[in-house]
């Protein structure tokens, strides 16, 4: 019966498959986290002693220290950091693991709530335009096809300066941070909005005409038949709209925003150590973007191989 | 009564998919819209369910033109099963059946779900009550979409090929079922099986081009059908 072969399908070999990257992308993420963390701890050594950078120029920190630092630091950082927090301690003006681990938090907060806001703003814009790019005619689509295509066609950064310096030529004087989310929602709205109407056209017109035929509203066709569909369609995609979008927000530390990148930019120009800081950063955005990558790959998959994904 | 009185359809791209087309479809009857291939078919269904609009002519549920009467109460009166089918995926057979009940006759969900799972033991398919769409048959499908039309018991239904899925024992089946469905629901079936309208209908209509050529009984329709004076239909 029909029933049970559905659930064969369900317990077969790719099953087993999907379980077993499942494993990889957590162990992945748990050995991202894990890198995460002892990054942020092994910074003491290098900060607290002034460090013994690569590109510092000569007198620039404690001379001191740098005698006993390897030239190739963070490599050997481990071992000299014991001995340099054991002779040198703190106290002497260096950014204790602590310190480093609190700013960096507190910028990948700040990074997070503007990526959390912008994308919850611009998905819920979204699918009202996904809605009018699709019907493809009429004055509302041709003035939101234009609009949509400048936003995804003009870079970030152009716009992130234009919202924030042009804001007040038209009396609105937005803080760094309100441009920042105000920016990125509309292009998170612009990027989804394509998503949600390739997902919506691809919903059969036919559903459409069996909704309308039980006498169902308009409206009730769309949130019940037509937007399930389309939405299980697009989730996939809208994932990577998400990943992009998070990545996105990088760039607002140009406009002074006090995010994670604009953070570590100052504690490179304390510590001269780009790459370690950087680094951190890079797993930073990575720990949290590489579990959404993953879904949306999990997700495409399953959708492909059950033509239409239940549970 | 529903009468389709000389009504003329041409897509935008000029094709004249039906041309002075008056046929009626009285209670108490299956009805059989015949034709081959190209014929108006599909496009009178459409018609019929308001989802084209004729360029001349009408079309009137006892004699009151269809487009003065409420969208709600029309679509009440008359339910449609597309040859496709158009069951909703995301949804298993019995939410399929509930959603238009509750939704738009504001029924209670528990007592329509009951409803649903006597319809479908009536109908001989109550095993396929939780399962999706795509894990039933092209039969239990056809069937499921019928009784999903039929939880809002309709005065009238409309059936595009609804043996396209069928084989032919199968199709001798179905035509019982639904003669033994047709005490409370006038049925129009659009086929392009003789053989199938000659088992299930009463009467019909042979459409030809977007043209009638012939209506009356099906035994009278076959007849002309088997003497060569209609075309015989591939089927
Ligand atoms: N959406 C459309 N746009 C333009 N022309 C159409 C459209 N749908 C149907 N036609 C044309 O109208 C005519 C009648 O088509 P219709 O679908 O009503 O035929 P049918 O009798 O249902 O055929 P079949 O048995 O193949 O389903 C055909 O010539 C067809 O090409
Ligand atoms: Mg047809």
């Amino acid at each position: 019966m029909p029933p049970e072969m559905a659930s064969e399908n369900h317990a077969s070999p790719p099953s087993s498959r999907r379980r077993l990257w499942r494993t990889c992308g957590w162990l992945a993420t748990v050995a991202a986290g894990v890198a995460l963390a002892a990054a942020v701890l092994t910074t003491q050594p290098v900060g607290a002693d002034g460090g013994p950078p690569q590109g510092a120029p000569p007198g620039a920190t404690r001379p001191a220290t740098r005698a006993t630092t390897q030239p190739n630091g963070a490599a050997t950082q481990p071992a000299d950091g014991a001995v340099a927090r054991e002779s040198v301690g703190n106290g002497d003006g260096g950014i204790s693991p602590a310190v480093v681990a609190r700013k960096l938090g507190k910028g990948f907060a700040i990074t997070l709530l503007v990526a959390a806001a912008s994308l919850t703003i611009g998905f819920f814009l979204s699918v009202p335009v996904g809605v009018v790019l699709n019907r493809n005619r009429g004055i509302a689509y041709y003035i939101t096809r234009s609009f949509v295509d400048f936003i995804r066609g003009t870079p970030v950064l152009v716009q992130l300066y234009f919202v924030y310096f042009g804001s007040p030529v038209i009396g609105l004087h937005l803080a760094p941070i309100t441009s920042a989310i105000a920016t990125l929602s509309i292009n998170a709205m612009a990027y989804m909005a394509e998503v949600v109407r390739s997902g919506l056209m691809s919903v059969d017109r036919g559903q459409m005409l069996a909704g309308r035929a039980l006498g169902l509203s308009r409206w009730d066709v769309f949130r019940r038949i037509v937007w399930p569909q389309a939405f299980r369609i697009a989730i996939p995609p809208l994932m990577n709209s998400v990943v992009a979008l998070i990545k996105d927000t990088a760039l607002i530390s140009i406009i002074s925003v006090v995010e994670v990148v604009h953070t570590a930019k100052s504690l490179v120009s304390i510590t001269y150590e780009p790459m370690k800081y950087y680094f951190i950063v890079a797993l930073m955005f990575f720990v949290v973007t590489f579990p959404l990558m993953k879904l949306a790959g999990r997700l495409e998959e399953r959708i492909r191989q059950k033509g239409y994904a239940h549970d | 009564m529903i009468k389709v009185e000389n009504v003329q359809y041409a897509y935008h791209t000029g094709t004249e998919a039906l041309r002075d087309v008056s046929v009626a479809f009285p209670r108490g009857t299956i009805s059989a819209v015949l034709g081959e291939s190209g014929s108006g078919k599909t496009t009178l269904l459409m018609l019929l369910g308001q989802f084209l609009r004729p360029d001349a002519g009408r079309i009137t549920l006892d004699n009151r033109d269809i487009y003065e009467i409420p969208e709600p109460e029309y679509r009440r009166a008359l339910g449609i099963v597309f040859q496709n089918l158009y069951l909703f995926p995301h949804m298993t057979v019995l939410e399929n059946m509930t959603l238009a009940p509750v939704k738009v006759l504001g029924a209670d969900k528990v007592g329509t779900e009951d409803d649903a799972r006597a319809m479908l033991d009536r109908l001989g398919i109550g095993e396929i009550a939780d399962s999706y769409p795509s894990q039933i048959s092209g039969g239990q499908g056809q069937r499921a979409a019928i009784a999903r039309g039929l939880m809002l018991q309709p005065e009238y239904m409309l059936l595009d090929e609804p043996t396209s899925a069928l084989d032919a024992n199968t199709t001798d089946e179905f035509a019982a079922w639904l003669r033994e469905l047709s005490d409370q629901t006038n049925f129009i079936i659009v086929t392009h099986d003789v053989l199938f309208a000659d088992k299930a209908a009463h009467q019909g209509v042979y459409l030809s081009d977007g043209q009638v050529l012939d209506t009356g009984t099906i035994d009278t329709i076959i007849q002309h059908v088997r003497s060569g004076r209609l075309v015989e239909v591939d089927g």
